[in-house]
């Protein structure tokens, strides 16, 4: 109870200014929450998320709330049932506040969040709001998605650890598709503990959810608990540091230098392919599949899409068939590649944006560091690294083998100890 | 479109755009369409195996 009051009194003293949350259920919270107090009182069963307060990304179906997933044309939408990564949620005592603002249809156009660090940079996108309330403490956990950098982008620019797992992980039932076939169910939290946890809550099969992984859950929070040795590490320098901007570099250095000296065993790798070409490829899978779920709707109301989506949308109607197919070709290549160069390693690492959070709200800055890792359907985590001189959070991206998360979240545990950063952006001063 | 130039990527997404869209949005859109032509030539120059099948959308 005291929990979900803490965070709705912050969100009533915050969100004026920084815009994370789209819808605040604030009645349906503290009813939940009172309800969870007695079975507790009665003692029953302590779920593993018993009594926390989490936000859902305003693109995830929600019964009876609205779910506008930013965008005008669904501003009256109200789902007569729940996701079902929402419903797992529940099941496991999890406190849902309510929904965190997106960029509109989880595509371009911004959303009207701010980053907490500087109110006149970007939070990132498209999970803008969910970055923006875990790290302003408003909630602990958040319930997102990425198609392209949508988790571990915001959660770089605003400090906190993000998670992208494998594709298939996460049910993606009653979410707003922006590409299906890249769609993937992600969280963020405060610490690696505390996506682990979320993880083993979400992961699992789901016959609504075709693209849904019969695989066998790990068990997550353990697999963080019970590691000790310090990893092995592929170092992607090639492709990300001729992107990267000159402070970001010194500090993945610098970070690399920190961990090896904790006793991580870290050698460079080369990119299994060319990730410029990838990234090409990606771009056309986004833009064709975004362009045929749209398809109906942007023929009957054009008026209603904002500038950047619609682009997309003209331009995915007129990417050819047989540039799709050879993107998804490549795509699996670079799947089997990956898998090659991760062998004996537990993940690679980079730099997980270009820069820090840019300047400006009109967009939601560079996905291309994150966009392998989502086209390879593969596992990625931000792990907040430190400041940079302007005072903008920084991160390192681990990125691991397909399902392997359990050693991912292991991983990035490891690390997270041995960097011993925690940071708390300003926005009570 | 194999073997096709960087122009004739461009030459083919312009002519789509204005029978969709019309004279002027084309003309909105020329850079990002320009742009687009290159990533698309960038992946028509991929040295794909016969053996590489396209990612299945959903897991089995």
């Amino acid at each position: 109870m005291n929990l979900v009051e803490i965070c709705l009194r912050r969100i009533e003293a915050l969100d004026d200014k920084l815009r994370a949350w789209a819808t605040v259920d604030r009645r349906a919270a503290l009813d939940t929450a009172r309800g969870l107090e007695r079975e507790l009182e009665e003692g029953g069963l302590c779920s593993p998320l018993h009594g926390i307060p989490v936000g859902v990304k305003d693109v995830y179906y929600t019964a009876g709330v609205k779910t506008s997933a930013g965008s005008k044309l669904l501003e009256d939408f109200v789902p007569e049932y729940s996701a079902t990564a929402v419903q797992r949620l529940e099941s496991a005592g999890a406190i849902v506040l309510g929904k965190t603002e997106c960029t509109e249809f989880a595509a371009n156009d911004p959303a009207p969040s701010r980053n907490p660090w500087n109110l006149d940079h970007t939070p990132g996108g498209s999970s803008s709001g969910s970055a923006v309330a875990v790290a302003a403490r408003t909630c602990f956990v958040t319930l997102d998605t990425q198609t392209a950098g949508d988790v571990l982008r915001p959660a770089a620019y605003c400090g906190v650890v993000g998670l992208k797992p494998s594709y298939g992980r996460i049910s993606r039932h009653g979410v707003v598709p922006v590409a299906w076939s890249l769609d993937t169910g992600g969280v963020m939290a405060r610490s690696v503990e505390d996506v682990a946890l979320a993880l083993g809550v979400l992961a699992g099969h789901d016959p609504e959810d075709q693209s849904s992984s019969t695989r066998p859950v790990s068990d997550y929070s353990g697999a963080v608990r019970g590691w000790s040795d310090p990893p092995t590490l592929g170092l992607l320098r090639r492709y990300f540091y001729d992107h990267a901007g000159e402070e970001v570099r010194e500090h993945t250095d610098r970070v690399v230098e920190l961990l090896r000296s904790a006793g991580a065993r870290i050698e460079e790798v080369e990119p299994p392919e060319d990730l410029g070409l990838v990234y090409a490829a990606h771009r056309a899978v986004v833009f064709s599949e975004c362009a045929a779920y749209h398809q109906e709707t942007f023929r009957q109301r054009p008026e209603d899409y904002g500038p950047k989506l619609r682009q997309l949308i003209e331009l995915g109607q007129v990417t050819p068939a047989v540039s799709y197919i050879q993107a998804q070709r490549l795509r699996r290549r670079f799947g089997r590649r990956l898998g090659e160069t991760l062998r004996g390693m537990d993940a690679l690492l980079t730099p997980t944006t270009p820069t820090t959070a840019p300047s400006g709200l009109s967009a939601t800055g560079d996905r291309r560091f994150q966009i392998p890792w989502t086209f390879a359907g593969v596992p990625a985590i931000n792990v907040p690294s430190g400041l940079d001189r302007s005072g903008l959070p920084l991160g390192i991206q681990l990125v691991g083998a397909l399902f392997a998360e359990d050693r991912l979240l292991a991983t990035a545990y490891w690390c997270e100890k041995a960097l011993g950063v925690d940071l708390h952006p300003p926005v009570d001063e | 479109m194999a073997g096709a130039t960087k122009e004739e990527f461009t030459n083919v997404l312009i002519r789509q755009a204005m029978a969709l869209f019309g004279e002027e949005r084309t003309e909105e859109l020329r850079s990002s369409l320009e742009e687009r032509a290159e990533q698309l030539w960038l992946l028509d120059q991929a040295p794909l195996d016969r053996e590489d099948e396209p990612a299945v959308m959903f897991f089995p």
